[in-house]
């Protein structure tokens, strides 16, 4: 038996992986901030996620409007990588230093912070999730 | 994932900026000093940062289960990183180096270091420039700690979920 009560519990896992793996990258940035020709770098998950609850609760009511191909020669349109994995990418700075680092310190605090606030959202919800089974429990012990 | 291994990295970015500090407190002190085991006045030292692959294991998990973007380089600078692999880096002390700039001439040729022209050599060290440097160190400490504590919250949420 598999206790869940919605399907979006999945979801909410993955995105608190992506969540997590997103604060050790930001952290990985800021102790990195002296490093000669270190590049900063970060994740793209939400986009890959938006996916797979597409997919799960097969809905596809974005419209894609496919590129037309009036010649046998034209190129299909061109996805270069795999929707459902998540993206990692170096994210360009100003390049204001010159180093070649292009760690900037207010890009990476305010990030940490969202995405810090965004974990704990999480954690909430799934705590808020958990209850569900508390009560159905509590309430077992009063039926006689 | 490791849980708490962003703790780690923030710690190694940590020790790595004490360890300037250290460095940096050193210039400072010996910005007078003539007389060195090696002979000849001090010279300024420096610390070159790395950054390392953190976590091996996880960083081939991400290369295999993420997609990377090729970064197209403006500049074609051969130092600079394709894609953003290993994902995860940490930083250590790569190594300290020795400024060897024209050390500071004085004229004092009463001094027991003097040159045959009465000039002493005093230590390559500006200390605006250790100043400068020492605030730049304190300012990414404290990031890091930042960083930390952001991460420490996270934990505590996470742990939090298991109290019901």
């Amino acid at each position: 038996m598999v206790l869940t009560t919605t399907k979006s519990k999945v979801l909410m896992e993955a995105a608190l992986t992506g969540r997590a793996l997103r604060q050790d990258m930001i952290s990985g940035n800021i102790a990195n901030i002296n490093t000669p020709y270190y590049r900063a770098r970060d994740v793209d998950f939400e986009s890959a996620l938006i996916e797979k609850s597409k997919q799960m609760y097969a809905r596809d009511d974005m419209q894609v409007l496919k590129m037309a191909k009036t010649s046998d020669n034209h190129l299909s349109a061109y996805k270069n990588h795999d929707s459902f994995k998540s993206t990692i990418f170096l994210r360009d700075g100003h390049m204001a230093r010159n180093d070649g680092n292009t760690v900037d310190l207010d890009i990476e605090t305010t990030e940490l912070s969202k995405n810090s606030v965004m974990f704990t959202a999480l954690t909430a919800a799934l705590k808020r999730n958990s209850q569900i089974f508390k009560s159905v429990i509590d309430a077992s012990k009063r039926i006689r | 994932m490791a849980f708490l291994s962003n703790f780690d990295i923030s710690g190694y970015g940590l020790s790595a900026q004490r360890f300037r500090m250290n460095i940096i407190s050193s210039n400072i002190a010996n910005a007078n000093t003539t007389r060195t085991s090696e002979g000849g006045a001090y010279q300024r030292r420096e610390v070159v940062f790395r950054a390392i692959d953190f976590d091996e294991a996880l960083n081939q998990e991400l290369k295999s289960s993420s997609n990377f973007l090729e970064y197209e380089n403006p500049l074609d600078d051969p130092f600079l990183q394709k894609d953003a692999n290993p994902a995860i880096m940490s930083v250590i002390v790569d190594k300290v180096v020795r400024d060897d700039s024209d050390f500071r001439l004085k004229y004092n040729p009463s001094h027991p270091d003097s040159n045959a022209k009465g000039y002493v050599a005093y230590p390559n060290i500006n200390p605006v420039i250790e100043m400068a440097d020492l605030i730049e160190a304190t300012r990414a400490y404290q990031a890091n700690v930042a960083a930390f504590q952001s991460a420490k919250n996270m934990a505590n949420s996470s742990i939090d979920m298991m109290r019901g």
